[in-house]
């Protein structure tokens, strides 16, 4: 929805100084003859937008130099760009990797490393922002990468260096996931499709939004197993806790008020023995419940000395198993045709027993074994095992509990039996201390279970808060994949639309330049296809190539809301082998932008050889450079 | 009957202890624990064959064996005695079996049948020493020969005795098998 130009190129530095003239709307062509610096002027524009000019590395001592530059010193490109109202003062110095910013009235100043460097923010982002494209991440798999807009560039930078069959410009570094088909269709999706940045943007937002999910899933898990092993018992939910806790609150204030009522009260000898009477039926009935299970204990241990007797005999057969499959490996001395009787070989024709009788050959049985078969029973055995190491756990554990049972009783009894003999004791004074003791007991062991209760409502509570989490971020996923959907289908209506349009589009321009050429589109990876495929002819290249930047260039125009920034680098297309006459013509399409007086809403900056223009084009010649009069000039010493 | 179903049938009809590898590396181990590998150092009256399989093939069995002669002239318990009949009458039961397996063993020559015309019994001795000696240098026949050598310390003379001798020494001194012959 922005719109980029570039108004003016400055470069500065020791040794050599370069300035453009103001480089207005419509088209600007540079003119000169091999080695004049028409490169190295769009390399000076791309390396000012944050692009990588390996001629300009100062760090790079292998690479091919571009000498002026690479040996001058305190040197700086500086671009005054226009986005949309706003001029902009960018500048770059060569041998850092940020970029100034200024507005033209020096208002704003900021400034931006180059390259991704742990989530700050960068050049691109800012541009990207200010020509009004959301910076998203696109993930494939497990990785993700950020657009930048040196990506988008791909589709509007026609440079020299991409080999000339190819489409996209080629990347500045080696990167699988950027180049992947996917990445690029993005590329042309966000550039002319409308909502494509929207549902990008939505779906990355979605991807990070399950990241999480799975991270809170984790963590909830976690959580979950802690508490199962600080707490060794079952979840019980917060409102049954609270109720928990409520009665143990009350119960506690009803033992205290019993407690002070019993050290006021004084004792007659007869309520002390109505109490050890009470006492004296407790215990009764705690020696029962210690005989019955004494008796499951003992019940037990029978049932596990069977279990282990077992055990070892099943143990001792599988390993003799495991002898016999050892010796039939070795000595093989029988067969399922060994003779039951004499042990010889059995000579019997098919269908018949040993004895002469009919039998039906899937169900004759065989005496002997063979070596799968002995293993099968292994196998089968070893799952008897199993369930007979299982049983013995079983009894072991269920032992364990009712030992534990019994110290517990055992507990019990002594303590009533204590409360017996003090009560005896109080059968002639007059203090309740007995009595007062057992409800201290009682209170003793409500605080207890009290302090577990509220320990149990803490972890409880931690978890809710986790669980509604959760349950917060799975909502908040489906609204996402609900918008994401949305955008897809508008995103997709409208790019079938745009490719329709696009390809008739690229078929008119393409069928301008090229004889040869009957018909052209493109597919849904957005690749051109020419003849159906059996156009081969290689100079046509240029054209597929040129003829794909302006037809992008053309709807950008033509249709409100597309995302291209309305610009178009050409650097120098008169390659080698490519017909001059072919490539006027091709350039002659640039005319077709100048209908409808749309000459405002775009910016063109082409650098060419001379007489590889369309004479038409002249007025639009801002720079004129020869050998005498290079791009870069040199700095007088004086002045210096 | 379908082939899984005929392989269930026949694992349900396996049984151990009939089981002819089970029975023929019991007797070569008994066979190389003895060292009968000529004719000067026979195993004498193979019978006794089956009883002393039977002995080998559990802890439980040895344990029986040498309290019969660790115990002698006393009474042994009613549980012992239960284990012991259940030996005699497998072992007996047993005897034909192993007589067919000799015969094949002697076929394949890993071990030679010889008569013993001064005893009056069928005596055995190794043919294949190297075979046997290499199959049996394994890890997994460890715990028969310990067995067979607490078998051989509760009495030392089992290779060369006869086959009344045995019978008479380890069951019917402690009650099982008098109503035989």
């Amino acid at each position: 929805m922005g719109r980029l130009a570039i108004r003016k190129v400055v470069y500065k530095g020791d040794n050599y100084h370069f300035e453009s003239p103001n480089l207005g709307d419509g088209l600007n062509i540079v003119v000169g003859s091999n080695g004049n610096g028409k490169t190295t002027f769009m390399n000076l524009i791309y390396y000012a937008l944050g692009g990588s000019v390996p001629e300009f590395n100062k760090s790079n001592e292998n690479e091919n130099k571009h000498k002026e530059i690479f040996y001058d010193e305190n040197n700086y490109v500086r671009l005054v760009i226009q986005i949309n109202d706003s001029n902009y003062i960018l500048t770059r110095y060569f041998a850092e990797n940020y970029i100034f910013i200024t507005d033209i009235d020096g208002n704003e100043n900021e400034t931006f490393r180059v390259n991704r460097h742990e989530g700050c923010e960068i050049f691109s982002d800012w541009l990207l922002n200010k020509l009004g494209i959301n910076v998203f991440e696109i993930y494939q798999g497990t990785k993700k990468w950020k657009i930048n807009f040196m990506d988008l560039m791909r589709l509007f930078y026609y440079d020299q260096k991409t080999q000339i069959d190819r489409i996209y410009k080629e990347l500045q570094y080696d990167n699988f996931l950027s180049d992947s088909e996917m990445f690029r269709k993005a590329i042309f999706e966000i550039l002319i499709g409308k909502t494509y940045n929207e549902y990008y943007e939505s779906l990355a937002k979605y991807n990070n939004k399950l990241k999480e999910k799975l991270a809170k899933k984790d963590a909830l898990q976690i959580f979950k197993s802690f508490r199962d092993e600080i707490l060794k018992e079952e979840t019980i939910n917060i409102v049954y806790l609270k109720e928990m806790k409520d009665k143990c609150e009350d119960d506690l204030k009803k033992y205290e008020i019993l407690r002070e009522d019993a050290r006021n009260f004084t004792n007659t000898p007869q309520d002390v023995v109505e109490d050890i009477e009470v006492m004296r039926t407790k215990l009764l009935q705690a020696d029962h419940n210690y005989n019955s299970i004494t008796e499951e204990l003992n019940q037990r241990h029978k049932e596990l000395k069977n279990f282990t007797f077992l055990f070892q005999d099943l143990k001792n057969e599988i390993q003799q198993i495991e002898k016999i499959k050892y010796l039939h490996n070795r000595l093989s001395l029988f067969s399922p045709d060994t003779c039951p009787y004499c042990l010889k070989d059995v000579q019997r024709s098919e269908g018949k027993c040993i004895c002469g009788s009919d039998i039906d050959e899937a169900e004759y049985e065989k005496f002997f074994y063979t070596e799968d078969e002995y293993l099968d029973m292994i196998l089968s055995k070893k799952k008897s095992l199993e369930s007979l190491d299982f049983a013995i756990n079983s009894c072991n554990e269920d032992i364990e509990n009712i030992n534990a049972k019994l110290r517990e009783l055992l507990l019990e009894k002594k303590s009533i039996k204590e409360s017996i003999t003090n009560l005896s004791r109080e059968m002639n004074s007059s203090y309740n201390s007995e009595k007062v003791r057992q409800l201290d007991n009682k209170i003793v062991k409500i605080k207890e279970s009290l302090s577990k209760i509220n320990q149990n409502i803490e972890i409880e509570t931690k978890r809710e808060k986790l669980d509604k989490e959760l349950e917060q971020i799975e909502k908040d996923l489906e609204i996402l994949e609900n918008a994401t959907n949305e955008y897809e289908l508008e995103a997709r209506k409208d790019i079938f639309e745009k490719r329709n349009l696009f390809s008739e589009i690229y078929k008119e321009y393409l069928m301008n330049v090229d004889k040869n050429c009957t018909s052209a589109r493109i597919n849904t990876e957005y690749m051109p296809v020419i003849n159906n495929g059996e156009y081969r002819e290689s100079s046509a290249s240029v054209h597929k190539r040129l003829m794909y930047f302006f037809t992008l260039l053309n709807i950008a125009i033509r249709k409100n809301g597309t995302n291209h920034p309305r610009v178009l680098l050409i650097d120098t297309p008169n390659k080698e082998g490519i017909d001059p006459e072919n490539l006027i013509r091709s350039l002659q399409q640039v005319k077709t932008f100048f209908e409808n007086d749309k000459s405002t809403e775009f910016q063109i900056i082409m650098t060419t050889g001379y007489d590889t223009y369309p004479e038409q084009f002249e007025e639009h010649v801002v720079i004129q450079l020869t050998d005498y009069d290079k791009l870069l000039k040199a700095v007088e010493k004086q002045k210096k | 009957m379908n082939s899984n179903d005929l392989n269930v049938k026949k694992q349900i009809m396996f049984i151990k202890d009939e089981d002819y590898y089970f029975l023929t590396y019991n007797i070569l181990i008994i066979l190389d624990y003895f060292k009968c590998y000529s004719v000067e150092n026979l195993f004498k009256d193979y019978r006794k064959l089956p009883y002393l399989i039977e002995f080998l093939s559990s802890d439980k069995s040895v344990e029986i064996y040498e309290k019969v002669f660790e115990t002698e002239g006393k009474t042994i318990s009613i549980f012992d005695y239960e284990h012991l009949l259940k030996v005699y009458t497998k072992s007996k039961f047993m005897q034909g079996q192993i007589k067919r397996l000799l015969f094949s063993l002697d076929q394949n020559q890993l071990i030679s049948i010889v008569k013993d015309t001064r005893f009056g019994s069928v005596s055995l001795l190794i043919k294949d020493k190297e075979k046997v000696k290499e199959i049996l240098n394994d890890e997994m026949f460890r715990n028969e020969y310990q067995r067979i050598e607490k078998i051989k310390r509760a009495y030392s003379r089992l290779r060369s005795i006869k086959y009344t001798t045995f019978i008479e020494k380890v069951f019917k001194a402690n009650g099982v098998g008098k109503w035989d012959d």
